[in-house]
């Protein structure tokens, strides 16, 4: 039996394992409500959170599909690119998986129901999700740096254009411009 | 030396200091403040200690006696507000405002708790001005000032909106965000503020507008945008300025005049006002709603607002309409009467078109456009076609000086659902008077603070992608120049396919104008819903 197979009945306990040390990046104050509100409102951190790694797991655990796999760890990365969290803090939370599964087959491993090299096969698939999460990351962060540059133009460009510093090619041959 | 940090520790290890919030000492990352004040604009502004600083310095050139000045500086507050002494006693710390603050729900850093950034505060209060605090020290919830009190100030308020959404939830009606206003009037005494905020003011102050423009600028600039709705709907538009005699003036964000995506904003007040035949002008000093004074001190907050009266009466109109703008309207509506009104000396506004009497400024003599715009629609005096909205799913972003600031929530409503068909209104918690702020109000729309611009913008962002996903939204309306920007960055990043729009330029584009040709384009130059086609024939 795959471990995938054997975590699929266990998934909320993982889940709710793997959102308990997430929410420990936080201050204590704020990994209590980041756990206990349930209103997505009033909770968007703790709420999308929870709901991006259900989702990542419900993938993980079947098919692991990519295009499925993306979007919810869009979701949760996209918060962390903008936290006060080095890259590694804010990718960090992936790599628990790894330890979470053998506590969790624990069991199952002392039983000869896992061997070494399942194991070695998923820490190969949680290594992929880091490494996609990496990319994210990277894109989040580049996104930042684009929509600053981007609120610049928008605060300057019609001034630039008036003052007649810059002079762009017109979009439309309209009348306007024959004038 | 360390060891290379294992995945576990990074995740698990809580990151801020351990230490009680009372010692632990602020880190400032890039991303997280503003630039400091620029030496020229605290002199023009005529604020002390301007000289050249910056926050990550270790050593903010502090004045030798800062401590006294900090001390009598909070004296003269405590005496002058009865309303900062009741807030500074008052607080039973029962952590109602708590989680309700955009800061805290994007960050998670403890200080952006509403509660515990008034501490900040609070704790120099109890240990100078109380007798327990004085004796018990820290027991009693007091601390000494230090230089690191005062960085951690800096840090925390200016990293508060002022958008008050807090003291909704408190059940003492402590607003917090006049605490932060007083942190930042006590920082401001040892010259710190941020440029973006202090050289707003200077500017205005000097040349009349944030950004310095000058007057035949700003002519020009509004004469450019009249040329563009020439060129959109063949009618061309007379906006005056410096006009003596003329019966209103009219005053909005000089955002709107130059800015993108005010601009299409400034261009449906002026088809509003062609349209109604409206004996209008602009000022070129009086040329920016904005009131950045207000993120700096109640005086500077006073002489800025001045201005706009000054103007009013060297021009000699009647009264004011102002534009779709956040923080103008709560500096008019909660503080000016005791600033510099009543003003008596211009009339109680009534409409020329429809003889409504706005009795609500009776004092201040300043009506919103919104309003004003409410009322011809409700009287039928504008002929409006909501179809050439029609590729617009709508939602609307209560801004939070027009709607905790003055209780505005039912006009912008009403023109919205006039000029669109299709709108969808977000989740009650996070609307009207409990609406989440846009993240970069009370002057911190800076671009070196987008971090935590996206951070503290995330529960609105939030709120919208859940009206996109169920509705299929794909706009967002608001009446704040500082949302507009703000909103359009903050979806480029969370919900990229929502575009921002002011509520008047959804009014031009629906406004059915005498004389008008043919509309084949909205005010942004893109086709109107099923005139995609001859727009490619015309190419």
């Amino acid at each position: 039996m795959s471990i995938e197979n054997l975590l699929l009945p266990r998934k909320k306990e993982l889940l709710k394992s793997w959102f308990d040390l997430f929410v420990r990046a936080y201050a204590p104050e704020a990994a209590v409500m980041l756990k206990g509100e349930s209103n997505q409102f009033a909770n968007p951190v703790g709420q999308t959170s929870l709901s991006a790694m259900a989702d990542i797991l419900d993938e993980f655990l079947n098919e692991c599909r990519i295009d499925k796999i993306l979007p919810p760890l869009g979701r949760i990365i996209r918060i962390r690119a903008v936290q006060d969290l080095a890259p590694s803090r804010a990718l960090a939370f992936i790599f628990l998986l790894k330890g979470l599964v053998r506590q969790i087959l624990d069991g199952e491993t002392a039983a000869g129901k896992v061997s070494h090299a399942d194991l070695a096969e998923f820490d190969e698939r949680v290594d992929g999700l880091a490494l996609a999460a990496m990319d994210i990351y990277s894109k989040c962060r580049d996104s930042l740096y684009e929509i600053r540059i981007g609120e610049i133009k928008n605060r300057t460009n019609r001034l630039l254009l008036k003052a007649q510093i810059i002079a762009e090619v017109p979009e439309h041959k309209s009348e306007r411009h024959d004038n | 030396m360390a060891k290379l940090p294992k995945p576990s520790e990074l995740a698990l290890d809580y990151t801020l200091p351990k230490k009680g919030w009372m010692d632990a000492a602020v880190d400032f990352r890039p991303g997280t403040w503003s630039h400091a004040a620029r030496a020229k604009n605290l002199e023009a502004a005529g604020l002390p200690n301007a000289r050249q600083w910056s926050p990550a310095d270790s050593d903010w050139k502090l004045p030798s006696n800062w401590k006294q000045i900090i001390f009598e500086g909070m004296r003269e507050r405590l005496e002058k507000f009865r309303s900062l002494r009741i807030f500074m006693d008052i607080c039973v710390r029962c952590g109602a405002c708590a989680d309700k603050c955009h800061f805290y729900l994007g960050s998670g850093d403890p200080k952006n708790m509403p509660v515990l950034r008034s501490e900040l505060l609070r704790s120099i209060y109890r240990g100078e001005f109380t007798l327990a605090g004085k004796i018990m020290g820290s027991i009693a919830g007091a601390r000494e000032l230090t230089e690191n009190v005062i960085k951690e100030w800096f840090y925390y308020f200016f990293q508060c909106t002022e958008c008050r959404r807090c003291s909704v939830f408190c059940p003492f009606g402590i607003d917090t965000a006049e605490i932060t206003m007083i942190g930042r009037e006590l920082l401001n005494l040892l010259g710190l503020n941020i440029d973006w905020i202090a050289g707003s003011v200077a500017n205005c102050r000097h040349t009349g507008n944030h950004l310095g423009i000058q007057p035949h600028a700003f002519k020009n600039m509004i004469e450019f945008l009249a040329d563009e709705i020439e060129a959109v709907s063949g009618v061309r538009v007379q906006p005056t300025f410096n006009r003596k005699g003329a019966e209103i003036l009219f005053i909005t964000p000089s955002g709107d005049a130059f800015a993108d995506p005010g601009t299409y904003t400034m261009m449906g007040y002026l088809m509003l006002f062609h349209e109604m035949g409206l004996d209008y002008t602009f000022s070129t000093y009086a040329s920016e709603g904005g009131n950045f004074g207000m993120f700096t001190s109640h005086e500077m907050m006073k002489r800025l607002n001045a201005k706009m009266y000054a103007e009013a009466g060297r021009l000699g109109v009647k009264w004011l309409l102002g534009g779709e703008c956040g923080h103008m309207w709560r500096a008019v509506n909660q503080y000016m009467d005791t600033m510099n009104g009543p003003a008596d000396f211009l009339e109680v506004p009534k409409s020329p078109v429809t003889g409504t009497i706005f009795d609500n400024a009776a004092s201040t003599k300043m009506v919103h456009i919104v309003e004003f715009t409410a009322d011809l629609i409700r009287n039928g005096k504008l002929k409006l076609d909501p179809a050439r909205n029609d590729n617009l799913v709508m939602t609307y972003h209560d801004s939070c000086n027009t709607s905790r600031g003055m209780g505005f929530f039912e006009e912008p409503r009403y023109v919205i659902k006039s000029v669109c068909n299709k709108f969808h209104e977000m989740p009650p918690e996070t609307i009207r008077e409990q609406t989440f702020c846009c993240g970069s109000g009370s002057g911190l729309n800076n671009d070196e603070f987008i971090e935590m611009r996206m951070r503290g913008g995330l529960p609105r962002a939030n709120a919208v992608r859940h009206v996109e996903e169920r509705h299929g939204v794909n706009a967002l309306s608001c009446i704040c120049a500082i949302d507009r920007s703000a909103l359009t960055t903050l979806m480029d990043y969370w919900v990229p396919d929502v575009t921002v729009y002011g509520v008047h330029e959804l009014v031009g584009n629906a406004l059915v104008m005498k004389g008008e040709s043919e509309r084949t384009s909205d005010l942004r130059g893109d086709p109107l819903p099923g005139m995609e086609a001859s727009e490619d024939e015309n190419i």
